[in-house]
């Protein structure tokens, strides 16, 4: 297909997938056709953030879809061994900038994993609390970037008003709309306003009231969206597993892998849902599973509120926090997937090494593997299934 | 195939009610909205209560401040103290993390409402607040201690050994 | 001023002057429309549109004008010039040179036409030529699908648009516009649009597949193609060619309401206004106008195989059904 000069000018390029989609180059060579390449480059106003695809079309139907990263690169693992463990934590913020509470709860289960601290119930409580309305916040304008990527406008303008109320929330208790540095190791920093659960309250009722119309009822009918999304992007149980998908895009073929259930932290042992999964594995069935979750994350949140313990919100971790030499682990569930933090600690102040596994890196691997064989204007709901941020991909 | 049906009227008839519906935006900047009690804006800092015990320059991670210290006997006690002469502290660089409020001994740093930082240079954002200015340019000396508690344990190895010339003549 | 309408009595002048009107008429059309569509497109969003330029922004489009012209008309450096620069001015032509047989109000045509339907039919075929030219000019591979696209799109829907408009001939007995507004009868409930149901609705989703409008708008998909066959240009030259498709969604929703609406006549026969006819005339343009906008803004876009299973597979066969229909009909009743 691509000569061998021109494949090595694709820096990161990978070789050819073995996906059985793709369209017989016999045929390409027997009409003497040709590839347009064509690069869906970094600067796109509809990608999630500074992704690069190198496609290989032949006439709208992709034949190679390989994604290149690293526009947004921090170095965010290398700042982090010069920085003392609770400086981390804002660091850890600016990763998967759509959900930031499970960031910072991903990197504070490890390190609380090396240092072996009591964390009162109540730290525990709002900590799933912000963890769920974070999920809210995020798993919304996913969807509403879904639409916006299909051509539909107004959805995220919806979307983005309920992440704006959420947000004035988290203002409210943390001081930051975006930015939170909230959880810390060993509980959280400062207990919730007097006057907050009232308004959770009154905000989720609303939400309620209107979620179905807003989210549901604009879309999931809607026949336009239905034949743009059904059967776009479809993976078996086996591909997804293989690949190392987690999240939505996992649970959107059948799998039910939840780590709030499945490697229980926190206190969701304590709290009553369920996984939510749908058979089909495509785009359509990413967007019920996200709408499911939706719902679920408005009955935890009450159950939170509901349950809440008074008490302390700190645990004693000492005046400093040096741990032993040795390795930690945390995994949370963001709401793009599986989130861990493997810190490795050699006795100082700073970390040795901190890796992060973001989800929106691993889930990636779908487009090169499920992409080819999809048209064009398939790619763009194709990413709506996946939901990556480019701070999770990149670091 | 898609049919003209229900679903894209349905569709319709929600954006229909939206339109008549009550508008959400604020006009800036004739309506400013009222901040939380704990919203993180600017930086400021009470220099009458600043023991200059540096703190805060040590653990702000983008090294955002920049103090001048030396021993003046500010208060009359007859025992000269350490006094902040320059302090700096660039907005071009703080991130809003809060490690120098909480972490400041007398909480004479802390955050204000404001949210505006603009400026048409940026050296302009620096602000200074002592009575010497203090060059934000150059970046404080990191100050983190590396002490190590003595166990036996060994970190482990993530650095790759370095290849031998053994390998590379076979 | 007697001599002034002596001389406007005078053919060649008439029509140069009406025309010219006419023209005026178009290109503020195009700029007032944008206005409208992001006024609307703010209130579906909750939102206030623009409203700093002038009160309540009305001069936004005035502000919009200054600035395109104050532009630097980028073109790519391996473009075809000629065929880069000739495409906006393809795309502006038709689009202002159909509203020559409109009528607005009684005896306010510039030209009465008697195929004024084969002229509407012809001259809309050429604005394929002018997305073509477009995304061939600009010589890189976006635009070169946006123009591909284009280009099969209003191909593609011409056949149902000029199917549905066969019921209407059949009902008038003649191709000229202003017969068919005459021959509608003075109600609500004489006018073509409820005989010829299909045929209305099959018209009008044909003309937003010809103005590449959501959720036709794949030509120029903001999401995949960023601008597609137009994503070149920039400056006055982006600016005609936005002018040609506003005007281009004017004329089409005038010729919908001529043909289908009534033309200028009055819902009721007592709310006649004579010559002022033009105002009811531009409710009814205006009402279907905003009908394109919120559809815009209220559904996604279709696929290129979805959009051309509907224009051949779908609207073909309803339009010829009803046309047996229609016939059937006319010779019962």
């Amino acid at each position: 297909m691509l000569g061998e000069e021109r494949r090595a000018e694709h820096e990161g390029a990978l070789t050819e997938p073995p996906s059985s989609r793709l369209v017989s180059p016999d045929i390409r060579d027997e009409f003497g056709l040709e590839t347009i390449d064509m690069s869906m480059g970094p600067q796109h106003p509809a990608m999630h953030g500074l992704l690069r695809l190198i496609l290989a079309l032949d006439g709208e139907t992709v034949v190679r879809c390989d994604p290149v990263m690293g526009y947004l690169h921090r170095c965010h693992e290398k700042i982090a061994e010069n920085r003392m463990y609770p400086a981390v934590i804002p660091l850890t913020d600016r990763l998967d900038y759509f959900a930031n509470m499970h960031n910072e709860h991903g990197y504070c289960l490890a390190v609380e994993d090396l240092l072996d601290v009591e964390i009162p119930p109540r730290a525990e409580y709002i900590r799933v609390l912000m963890c769920e309305l974070m999920r809210l916040a995020s798993h919304i304008p996913s969807i509403g970037f879904l639409m916006l990527e299909l051509g539909a406008f107004t959805p995220i303008l919806y979307a983005f008003r309920e992440r704006e109320r959420i947000q004035s929330i988290f203002e409210a208790v943390t001081g930051a709309r975006m930015m939170f540095h909230y959880i810390r190791i060993g509980g959280v920093k400062a207990d919730l306003p007097p006057d907050i659960p009232q308004k959770i309250w009154e905000y989720i009722e609303s939400l309620e009231a209107h979620f179905q119309r807003d989210f549901v009822d604009l879309i999931q009918g809607n026949e336009i969206f239905i034949s743009r999304t059904r059967n776009v992007g479809k993976m078996t149980q086996e591909q997804a597993v293989e690949m190392g998908v987690t999240g939505p895009a996992l649970r959107c073929t059948g799998v039910d892998f939840d780590i709030r259930l499945d490697y229980p932290y926190s206190i969701y042992p304590e709290l009553q849902f369920e996984v939510v999964t749908d058979t089909a594995g495509d785009v359509e069935a990413s967007y019920r599973v996200r709408i499911a979750e939706c719902l679920q994350s408005i009955s935890l949140i009450k159950q939170c509120l509901e349950k809440m313990p008074e008490g302390e919100v700190m645990g004693d971790t000492g005046r400093r926090i040096r741990p032993d030499e040795g390795e930690g682990f945390g995994r949370v569930e963001s709401p793009r997937g599986e989130y861990a933090v493997h810190v490795v600690s050699d006795g100082s102040d700073t970390p040795y090494r901190v890796h992060y596994r973001d989800p929106s890196f691993c889930n990636m691997q779908l487009l090169q593997e499920i992409v080819p064989g999809h048209y064009l204007p398939d790619i763009m709901p194709i990413m709506g299934l996946v939901d990556p941020v480019s701070g999770g991909w990149d670091k | 195939m898609p049919q003209v049906g229900q679903g894209i009227l349905k569709g319709m008839g929600v954006t229909l009610q939206h339109l008549f519906g009550q508008k959400i935006t604020r006009q800036y900047p004739e309506y400013k909205r009222e901040l939380p009690e704990r919203s993180r804006g600017m930086l400021t800092v009470d220099m009458d209560r600043c023991i200059a015990c540096l703190q805060c320059m040590r653990i702000c991670p983008d090294h955002c401040i920049s103090i001048e210290s030396t021993k003046r006997d500010a208060d009359g006690s007859g025992k000269p103290k350490p006094f902040a002469v320059g302090f700096v502290i660039d907005d071009s660089r703080c991130m809003y993390c809060s490690l120098c409020v909480e972490v400041c001994p007398v909480n004479c740093i802390y955050h204000t409402e404001e949210f505006e930082a603009q400026a048409y240079n940026r050296l302009e954002l620096a602000r200074q607040f002592g009575e010497l200015p203090v060059d934000p340019t150059v970046d404080p000396k990191p100050t983190v201690k590396k002490k190590k508690k003595p166990t036996g344990k060994k970190a482990p190895s993530t650095v790759e050994q370095p290849v031998s010339e053994k390998d590379d003549a076979a | 001023m007697q001599t002034f309408l002596n001389l406007l009595e005078v053919e060649p002048i008439r029509l140069l002057i009406s025309f010219g009107a006419v023209l005026f008429l178009v290109l503020n059309l195009a700029a007032v429309l944008t206005m409208a569509e992001r006024k609307v497109s703010g209130y579906i969003h909750l939102r206030y549109g623009p409203n700093r330029v002038g009160p309540r922004g009305l001069l936004q489009p005035a502000a919009d004008v200054f600035k395109l012209f104050s532009k630097e008309n980028v073109s790519p450096g391996r473009s075809d010039l000629w065929v880069f620069l000739g495409a906006p001015i393809a795309m502006f032509i038709p689009a202002a040179l159909v509203w020559v047989v409109v009528p607005f109000a009684p005896d306010a045509v510039v030209a009465d036409l008697n195929v004024a339907i084969l002229f509407f039919v012809a001259i809309t075929s050429i604005g394929a030529l002018g997305v073509v030219m477009a995304g061939y000019g600009s010589r890189s591979a976006f635009s070169l699908l946006g123009a591909l696209r284009g280009a099969a799109q209003m191909i593609s829907y011409e056949v149902p648009l000029i199917l549905s408009l066969l019921g209407v001939v059949m009902l008038t007995g003649s191709l000229s516009l202003v017969d068919v507004v005459q021959a509608q009868g003075d109600t609500i409930w004489t006018w073509y649009f409820l005989p010829q149901l299909p045929m209305f609705i099959t018209f009008y989703i044909a003309g937003l597949a010809e103005v590449k409008r959501v959720p036709f708008d794949l030509p120029e998909g903001e999401s995949e193609i960023v601008g597609g066959f137009m994503v070149e240009y920039s400056g006055m030259t982006w600016a005609l060619i936005q002018a040609a498709e506003f005007a281009s969604m004017a004329v089409i929703s005038a010729v919908t309401v001529t043909l289908f609406v009534g033309g200028w006549q009055p819902p009721l026969p007592f709310l006649d206004l004579g010559p002022f006819n033009w105002v009811w005339f531009g409710i009814k343009t205006a009402l279907i106008m905003f009908t394109f906008q919120w559809i815009r803004w209220s559904v996604p876009r279709l696929r290129m195989d979805q959009l051309m299973d509907l224009g051949w597979k779908v609207l073909v066969p309803v339009t010829l059904i009803w046309l047996f229909v229609t016939a059937g009909a006319m010779l019962v009743f």
